[in-house]
């Protein structure tokens, strides 16, 4: 799966573009703007404040001033559970544990055990629900978690103060503080720590699912989605209105969650997921294993 | 309220008094400062093997991300409190009682909230980084806000201190040049500008003092409660409470006033104060606490009655874990130790007594500090997705850098009364001078009405004299009752 | 709506009548036959971001099976086939409606399976330049609205006023002493 001739595209991070009015998303910019003003080492308060404000204002005409030239087929990804698929088997958290080289507590997609009201047991894997309105975005102090023009929430680890907040902020409990010098990764050449490829793991620093963000570019599917068996996983673009899984199946992704009833995890939080799950408890599977 | 006489007479056993720690502060001190200090260099020995190690050392895991550290963060800085209480709402509302407390308790408020903000510190996993916060803030994270509060509070709370302090290092250059203190003597000379205590200098004084009052009371609320917000704007149950904002604000009050009743004893009774504070002083400030503790005993039913009646998934099992899961016992020795007992203790005359309000302020200190933990760690233990509790554990390194915290108040205050005045000579003078005269008026139209020295009270068959009078009435003003009865005589 | 239209510039267009041998693209596709199905697009006058996608057999065939209409995309690797609708029959023709959600040239394959052989008979290619498009999905509800969001900036720059001003008080009012203490002495 790995291309050697790789060169790692940066997602435009550092910046989240504020978003676009030819789309549908909701416009929560103003408050989630960080200012960036490295190198300014020793600087009074006030003079903090008005560079800030500044910057506010500066961000904001910016973002005046791409409102009008409409998107440029940027993707925004997607992703959706079909979890009449799903017997629970966790192929994904391992898949993605090992692209990562992360602890087996580092579960950053993780499937749990939940109970149906109708008292089935049923499996849901949980990812990083790269949120429109991200919460850990919001509450992050100096701004290491950003979200990229294609919709993906993530964090710079070299920025990342280690104050936890994001993680209490997150309603999905995604995210996973390294609270002991992680292990040694699996060297892959030519590939530099980054937000997109946060292998390894920096010590003391919050880490995350990224949706294998180094992948995406290449057309290539992230970890938990080539690596589950059952093809569960649905990684898809809003903008291209089509997802695929690892059974190579493609789908029209609106008319796909539009006639399997898809749902919103713990929509109640607003914070606009972009995981999708398909309700179900693995009946499609051909043993019909997980139900009870 | 304040006098504008330049010649306020000197009180000089309050002067000498005051600066009997620069001096002569008392053959234990230097023990007591060895063992203070190897305390806190053993908390930043293990502050230094946590940055080492990593934060797990210190108990943490991804179902406790919060704990030990941030609620130290709002226990130190609740208890910083108590120094603006006293000092500014007392100042305020002109109650003259406050007098002998005011530089104990602003230098208690100073010393709490540095050694609370530098908590910060071991609860970040990356302190080095800490500066990000003022050259890539993020404006809408309440941390940052956190900070921006914290910092104007601390600001605010060494201006208060210092501004009352300013003619005081006037009244103790002299002192120290007479005794030969010269290096300290040339600071104290450098602090207080020229300070002669005209009636001008007073006036500019009392006046600035009066601001800094009323400013630092509307930045004690906001730092708790943007405190209270780095909890209650996530989504956690049980921490996304619209009721978090005054019950940080209610509970800093209270243990801040249980701290500066603490503070108070202990120099009292190191720097034998008896003649300055007594017993009335703690019984006041012990009744100060009583509709503190009430009001949070209130606000705790108030916060936890909505949640458990409606039944949310995620709050009802909080809200189960702590008041009879595995929490509770906790949570029940902090109702009864911290709010019923001391409450009781101090609002029943026959235990107002000052080793039982001691007992009583001491109660609550500690199971406020219990309720900070209860409060961070029973919502962070809780899986939101899952339904489950994680669990946590103190580690030796937690403890050792909060112990380090604790040492670090007796050890500052014992550090910095070293070299300033412990009572605020000043601020007493004006107020036995205000007194007196006031006193000396009522007198002078008492005699005025008699014509005679014997004054009729009523009771014709009761005469006293003008000197009964005055010890009467200067054993129901300050402490400094000594100084009146002094003055009195002259009459 | 008229902002709409202006998204939705028709620079048509390009009705490719040109037959593909789909075999080398996709392993689904193995089989496929080539025959004279056409695919046109067009952008009718009346709703500016829709495509119509017509499909027509000539009149001498037998086949009567409904069409299958696919956009192509390469986003996952290689070429895939997004289906998009499939329809019936009608007078040898059968259309979809299309609302593309992405700008740039789509290219659009129609297929049909020959019920005898089992075999996906037929294909036929056109492509169409999108010039602007919207996403299929809105992730936002439509109820919800953040009052926060609502004063936006003048939130925090109030807030910063109000720091500033606290400092700014602060410190004058510390200048002022020891400004004052040092003039008012004799």
């Amino acid at each position: 799966m790995l291309n050697n001739e790789y060169t790692r595209v940066k997602i435009s991070s550092h910046r989240q573009r504020q978003v676009d009015s030819t789309s549908d998303l909701p416009a929560r910019g103003p408050l989630s703007r960080r200012a960036f003003l490295g190198g300014i080492g020793t600087l009074g308060a006030t003079t903090i404040a008005a560079t800030s404000v500044i910057e506010l204002f500066a961000q904001s005409a910016q973002a005046q001033g791409t409102a009008s030239t409409g998107t440029s087929s940027l993707h925004q990804w997607a992703m959706v559970f079909d979890l009449r698929n799903c017997d629970g088997c966790k192929a994904c958290t391992m898949a993605c544990q090992q692209r990562h080289s992360l602890t087996s507590e580092q579960t950053w997609i993780k499937v749990y055990t939940m109970q149906s009201s109708a008292g089935q047991t049923y499996h849901m894997a949980r990812p990083c629900m790269m949120c429109e309105d991200p919460p850990c975005m919001y509450v992050c102090p100096v701004g290491a978690t950003f979200r990229t023009d294609e919709g993906l929430v993530l964090v710079d680890q070299e920025a990342c103060i280690g104050c936890r907040t994001c993680m209490a902020a997150c309603p999905y409990e995604a995210r996973y503080f390294n609270w002991t010098t992680p292990p040694p990764a699996t060297k892959i050449p030519g590939m530099k720590q980054s937000p997109e490829w946060p292998v390894p793991q920096i010590k003391d620093t919050v880490g995350k699912c990224v949706w294998c963000a180094d992948r995406l570019p290449h057309g290539e599917l992230p970890a938990c989605v080539a690596g589950c068996p059952m093809g569960v996983i649905y990684i898809g673009d809003l903008t291209t209105d089509a997802a695929i899984n690892s059974a190579g199946n493609v789908v029209k992704l609106s008319d796909f969650l539009r006639n399997n009833d898809a749902y919103r995890f713990q929509e109640e939080y607003g914070t606009n997921p972009r995981v999708w799950y398909i309700p179900g408890h693995g009946q499609d599977l051909n043993n019909d294993s997980a139900s009870s | 309220m304040t006098t504008t006489t330049s010649n306020i007479a000197p009180i000089a056993h309050l002067r000498k008094a005051a600066m009997r720690p620069v001096f002569e502060p008392g053959k234990r001190y230097w023990l007591a400062v060895c063992i203070l200090a190897a305390i806190v260099a053993w908390g930043i020995v293990a502050w230094i093997i946590q940055v080492h190690r990593g934060l797990g050392s210190a108990g943490y895991n991804n179902h406790a991300f919060w704990a030990i550290y941030i609620a130290n963060v709002v226990t130190f800085v609740g208890v910083s409190y108590g120094g603006a209480v006293v000092s500014a709402i007392l100042r305020l509302t002109g109650a003259t009682w406050r007098a002998p407390l005011t530089r104990i308790a602003e230098a208690t408020a100073v010393v709490t909230v540095l050694i609370g903000a530098s908590f910060i510190f071991p609860h970040l996993g990356r302190p080095e980084r800490f500066l990000e916060l003022i050259y890539r803030p993020n404006l809408s994270s309440p941390i940052f806000w956190d900070f921006i509060a914290i910092s104007t509070y601390a600001f605010a709370s060494i201006v208060f201190f210092y501004l009352p302090l300013l003619p005081d290092l006037s009244v103790g250059h002299e002192q120290l040049v007479d005794k030969g203190r010269n290096r300290l003597a040339r600071i104290y000379s450098k602090m207080s500008w020229k300070w002669n205590g005209n009636t001008r200098q007073r006036k500019l004084l009392n006046g600035s003092i009066g601001l800094i009052a009323i400013l630092i009371i509307p930045l004690a609320v906001s730092v708790h409660s943007v405190l209270s917000w780095a909890f209650s704007l996530t989504s956690r149950p049980w921490w996304h409470e619209s009721i978090w904002a005054p019950y940080f604000v209610v509970a800093a009050l209270y243990s801040g006033i249980a701290l500066v009743i603490l503070i108070v004893a202990l120099f009292r009774k190191i720097y034998h104060l008896e003649d300055y504070i007594n017993e009335r002083h703690f019984v006041r400030l012990g009744l100060i606490l009583v509709p503190f503790g009430a009001t949070y005993l209130y606000l705790t039913v108030a916060d936890f009655l909505p949640g458990s009646y409606v039944g949310e998934h995620g709050v009802v099992s909080v809200f189960a874990a702590v008041i009879i899961g595995r929490y509770a016992l906790w949570f029940w020795l902090f109702v009864f130790g911290g709010c019923i007992l001391p409450v009781l203790i101090m609002a029943l005359p026959w235990t107002r007594r000052i080793g039982t309000i001691l007992i009583g302020a001491a109660l609550v200190d500690a199971s406020l500090w219990l309720k900070r933990i209860i409060m961070v760690v029973g919502p962070a233990n809780y899986g939101r997705v899952s339904g489950l509790f994680g669990s946590y554990h103190f580690t030796w390194i937690s403890i050792s850098v909060t112990l380090a915290g604790v040492a670090a108040i007796p050890l500052l205050l014992l550090l910095v009364f070293r070299v300033v005045p412990i009572l605020s000579i000043t601020e007493m003078e004006e107020i036995v001078d205000h007194e007196t005269k006031l006193l000396e008026e009522k007198l002078q139209s008492l005699k005025d009405f008699n014509h005679s020295d014997q004054i009729s009270l009523g009771d014709p068959s009761r005469k006293i004299g003008i000197r009964e009078i005055v010890h009467a009435s200067s054993s129901a003003q300050l402490a400094t009752s000594t100084s009146l009865e002094i003055q009195a005589e002259e009459i | 709506m008229s902002r709409l239209s202006q998204y939705i510039v028709a620079t048509f267009l390009l009705a490719s009548l040109s037959l593909v041998s789909l075999a080398s693209m996709d392993s689904a596709f193995a089989q496929v036959v080539a025959s004279p199905l056409t695919l046109n697009v067009t952008q009718p006058a009346s709703t500016s971001d829709t495509l119509t996608l017509a499909a027509s057999l000539p009149s001498n065939t037998s086949l009567n099976s409904p069409i299958h209409f696919y956009v192509t995309t390469k986003l996952f690797g290689g070429k895939h086939l997004v289906p998009i609708g499939v329809s019936s029959l009608n007078d040898g023709t059968a259309s979809i409606t299309y609302k593309p959600t992405w700008d740039g040239t789509q290219s659009f394959t129609a297929t049909v399976v020959d019920p005898k052989t089992g075999a996906t008979q037929i294909t036929a290619n056109a492509s169409y330049d999108v010039i602007s498009s919207k996403p299929a999905v809105s992730f936002a509800n439509a109820n919800q609205k953040n009052p926060l969001s609502h004063f936006g900036k003048g939130f925090i720059v109030a807030l910063l006023i109000i720091v500033a001003a606290v400092w700014v008080t602060l410190l004058t009012t510390l200048f002022r002493v020891v400004r004052g203490m040092s003039k008012l002495a004799p």
